[in-house]
């Protein structure tokens, strides 16, 4: 695509970034056919396509945003299907990032949105908080107080009763049974380690079975996404530093060969902290190293040998491959082959591109096209008369599970069953039922 | 050793035994506000076993409930009845990273719990009937009554409120209760210069618009920027009352300028339990001061902090200007001189409320007082705990 970009404005690194994706644009379309968004509204401003023109606009006539641009930025849910199916290779992760950025700071909100989308960021990102607003039950001051009207969706997001802290999310290292294969710090999601204990739980029983010494590693926390797609970027920035500086501690004291996430959603963000980092001098070197370390949980569990010891029933489950792992982080076949390995029959999705419409905080801010597409996703799940679902993205069980009864897991439960691990409560629970 | 006793029987056995000897009592209610004031030594006193609404007669408007009841029941169980405690008690689990709800009646009672209605409702003291608590002597303690006034005898109420446990341990407390307003909005001003719109809140309430509560974030008040600086007043009452009053805030506020929103509803209150909760401070990485000035103050306190070298990371205002709660990055000594050397030059109270236990017992965590106050300070905690067994070093490192 032909830019025009001044040369002040290209002095700008970001900007200079951006022109260069909007370069490799040729619009030819092919995206638009798979993006979510325009398949539900129809609307090309609402399709990859159009959304970069509205940003190419934006940033070429150094306008501030308005109201229809964020609109059209705001329904975007970054799902970066769009990028597996574009030809050219278009970065458009790191130029819907940019663009976001721009709306936060050039654009006047309405307050109460403000206030909304500042409180979201706060509350999502600590635990204690977050854990609180959850607590409705029984609580005057629980959620309904702590959250603006629309942020009440969080109460639909939330299980009927929380579990307590984990231990398990408490810095501290839990050594590897038998021979040390690796060392790995586990990032502790931070809705996770409120919404679903377990699956941190299960991931370090078996990461340690496999052979895996275990990190919880001290000032590590919240990965900075959810602050990242509402377009707080200082703030996000601060939380990727924390998390930098924590586990280069790490490397230094103990040393690390991985970090292993598994969230794919904070995964996809943590790959990206090289780039986030690229023009800071103090931050860049060890960001890009930590970048270059960190991994989907299922890729490590491949690469340690998994086993299956036969002790788990070969249940049907359908395989509902999270946008952060399949298209954020071109990760597909690993979750697969582990649990054909682990005995389980696994069944593909039909439209398995197209997102469940979690997307970290968008199901709460577009709760309209959040909702179309989990009922899409669920007529296309349901259609497989699955046992079980399975998933690599707590953000996507919480979506998917709302609307159905079929049990939820994390893709770590089920291989962790498999290998000598209990059977998934989840599971329990719906049996008894 | 810790100790838990069962009933204030128990208790006046325990903490005589400990007179007797002189040993350090630490008391805990649920532990939420332990990190507040400066570490205290001794042996874990837990009044856990006191917990529970004993009486709540919600047409008297009172309530009295053991010492370890959770605040968060008592408001749930107000809220039921369409009743609050006016004085909007903060949160301090979010700010100390204990966790959210968990803090007890006593505590807040022991720490004078108040929110940004004090401006207009006043602080625990002022809503404290009665109390029955265990002096440090092990004395069983009963004062005041189920009414406000109290014409017999001192108002031990005021003193034991704010004392940090340091006078007796609280068993049970009576409080009085308010019936919770119809309806709150909140209308916000936008994008003055941070002078002009506290002076905006100072005209207001100086005005007769009765509103409750008066904030200023700041513009850059990461992570709850609004993105302009942000003058919050809010108006609480019958619906005609609140309306009719906004009418007459529109008009107060025209020759500030700048743009005006209101918030209704849920928006309303979810902004003013984070300001009441210091939010927009307390997700910052840094050590919390919590300073008390003349609201026309305020601003001469950030702006000469601001010019200083002091590492000031983030700071809004509550009552007008007359609270500011500042953040700086952490230093071994909390920056407390230069912090309270600005802070006397206005004559206003500078409290460490988030450090590490190290700073906090290494440095004043509360304002020191003029000798002649030090010396009654002294006078009445030795009348209630002469053997300086309770709470032993949380107010003062002396006593
Ligand atoms: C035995 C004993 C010893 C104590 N020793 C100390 C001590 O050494 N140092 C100490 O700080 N506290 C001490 N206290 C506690 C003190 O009395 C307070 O109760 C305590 O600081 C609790 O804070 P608060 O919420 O009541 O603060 P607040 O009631 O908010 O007030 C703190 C101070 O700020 C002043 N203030 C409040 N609002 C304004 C305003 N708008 N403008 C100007 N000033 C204002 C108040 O008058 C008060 O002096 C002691 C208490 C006891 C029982
Ligand atoms: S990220 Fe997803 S929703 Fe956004 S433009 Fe690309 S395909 Fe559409
Ligand atoms: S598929 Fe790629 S090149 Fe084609 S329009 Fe979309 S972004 Fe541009």
């Amino acid at each position: 695509m032909e830019t025009h970009f001044s040369l002040a404005a290209l002095a700008d690194p970001d900007v200079a970034q951006s022109e260069k994706i909007l370069r490799a644009c040729v619009h030819c379309g092919f995206c638009t056919a798979t993006c979510p968004t325009f398949l539900l509204t129809g609307d090309e401003l609402d399709s990859p396509r159009g959304r970069i023109y509205l940003i190419k606009d934006m940033l070429e006539n150094e306008r501030p945003a308005d109201a229809r641009i964020a609109r059209h930025l705001d329904r975007c849910l970054s799902c970066l299907s769009c990028m597996t199916t574009c030809p050219s290779s278009v970065h458009y992760m790191h130029l819907v990032d940019h663009a976001r950025a721009h709306v936060e700071k050039s654009f006047a909100r309405p307050l109460g949105d403000r206030l909304m989308r500042g409180l979201l960021a706060l509350v999502l990102a600590r635990p204690a908080l977050f854990r609180l607003s959850l607590r409705g039950a029984g609580l005057a001051r629980g959620l309904s107080g702590l959250l603006p009207g629309r942020l009440r969706g969080l109460v639909a997001m939330a299980p009927r009763t929380l579990p307590e802290p984990s231990t398990v999310d408490r810095p501290q290292v839990f050594p590897a049974q038998g021979a040390r294969k690796m060392r790995v710090a586990l990032l502790n999601g931070c809705a996770q380690t409120v919404l679903d204990t377990r699956i941190n739980e299960a991931t370090v029983r078996l990461l340690t079975r496999l052979g895996a010494e275990v990190v919880v590693a001290q000032g590590a926390g919240c990965c900075g996404a959810l602050a990242h797609h509402l377009g707080k970027a200082s703030q996000s920035h601060a939380f990727a530093r924390k998390n930098i500086e924590a586990w280069t501690r790490e490397i230094e004291a103990g040393g690390l060969d991985h970090i292993v996430i598994n969230t794919s959603g904070c995964g996809t963000s943590v790959k990206d902290y090289g780039f986030m980092f690229r023009g800071d001098a103090q931050l860049a070197e060890k960001a890009a190293r930590i970048s270059a370390m960190a991994r989907d949980v299922s890729e490590i569990v491949a690469a340690l040998d998994f086993r299956s010891t036969g002790n788990a029933a070969p249940l049907r489950i359908a395989y509902h491959s999270a946008c952060s792992l399949q298209h954020g982080q071109k990760i597909t076949q690993e979750p697969l082959s582990l649990l054909k390995a682990a005995g389980f029959e696994t069944l593909s999705v039909p439209e398995g591109h197209i997102c469940c419409g979690s997307a970290g905080s968008y199901n709460l801010l577009q709760p309209e096209i959040a909702t179309q597409l989990r009922d899409r996703k669920l007529a296309n799940i349901e259609s497989l008369a699955p046992q079980v679902i399975a998933a690599g993205n707590l953000g996507c069980m919480v979506q998917i599970g709302s609307g159905t009864g079929i049990p939820v897991v994390h893709t770590v439960e089920l291989l962790d069953w498999a290998s000598g691990g209990p059977k998934p409560e989840a599971l329990t629970a719906a049996a008894g039922a | 050793m810790a100790f838990a006793p069962a009933d204030e029987q128990e208790l006046s056995q325990v903490v005589a035994a400990a007179a007797a000897e002189a040993r350090p009592l630490r008391i805990t209610g649920s532990g939420s506000k332990a990190g507040i004031g400066r570490p205290s030594i001794g042996e874990e006193l837990s009044l856990r076993a006191l917990s529970g609404v004993v009486l709540y007669e919600p047409e008297e408007l009172v309530l009295i409930a053991g010492a370890a009841t959770p605040i968060a029941g008592i408001e749930a169980l107000l809220a039921s009845h369409n009743q609050h405690l006016a004085f909007e008690p903060m949160d301090c689990g979010p700010l100390l990273g204990a966790g959210a709800g968990q803090g007890t009646v006593g505590g807040l009672v022991a720490v004078n719990a108040s929110g940004p209605r004090r401006i207009k409702a006043g602080a625990a003291r002022d809503h404290v009937l009665g109390f029955r608590c265990v002096t440090g002597r092990g004395e069983i303690v009963k004062s005041g009554g189920r009414v406000m006034k109290n014409v017999t005898g001192y108002d031990l109420s005021k003193l034991v409120a704010g004392s940090f446990g340091t006078l007796a341990a609280l068993t049970q407390i009576t409080l009085k209760t308010l019936p919770a307003p119809e309806t709150s909005q909140t209308l916000v001003l936008l994008g003055t210069e941070e002078q002009a719109g506290l002076l905006a809140l100072r005209k207001v309430s100086g005005a007769p618009l009765e509103a409750s509560a008066l904030a200023l974030l700041p513009k850059g008040a990461a992570p709850l920027d609004l993105g302009e600086n942000a003058a919050a007043i809010r108006l609480e009452g019958p619906e005609i009352s609140v309306a009719q009053r906004l009418e007459d805030l529109r008009g107060l506020l025209k020759p500030f300028g700048g743009g005006v929103e209101i918030l209704g509803g849920e928006s309303s209150a979810s902004l003013w339990r984070a300001l009441r909760d210091a939010e927009p401070v307390a997700s910052l990485d840094g050590h919390i001061w919590r300073v008390s000035v003349a609201p026309s103050d305020g601003f001469a306190l950030v702006s000469a902090l601001k010019e200083s070298a002091l590492p000031l990371l983030g700071y809004f205002y509550d009552w007008a200007g007359g609270l500011v709660w500042l953040c700086m990055a952490d230093a071994e000594d909390a920056h407390a001189k230069p912090l309270r050397a600005a802070v006397d030059r206005l004559g206003g109270h500078a409290t460490l409320i988030r450090a590490s236990a190290t700073t906090r017992a290494a440095v004043d965590v509360f304002h020191p007082q003029p000798p002649a106050l030090a010396a009654l300070s002294r006078r009445v905690k030795e009348s209630f705990d002469p053997a300086h067994i309770l709470e032993r070093g949380r107010l003062r490192a002396e006593f």
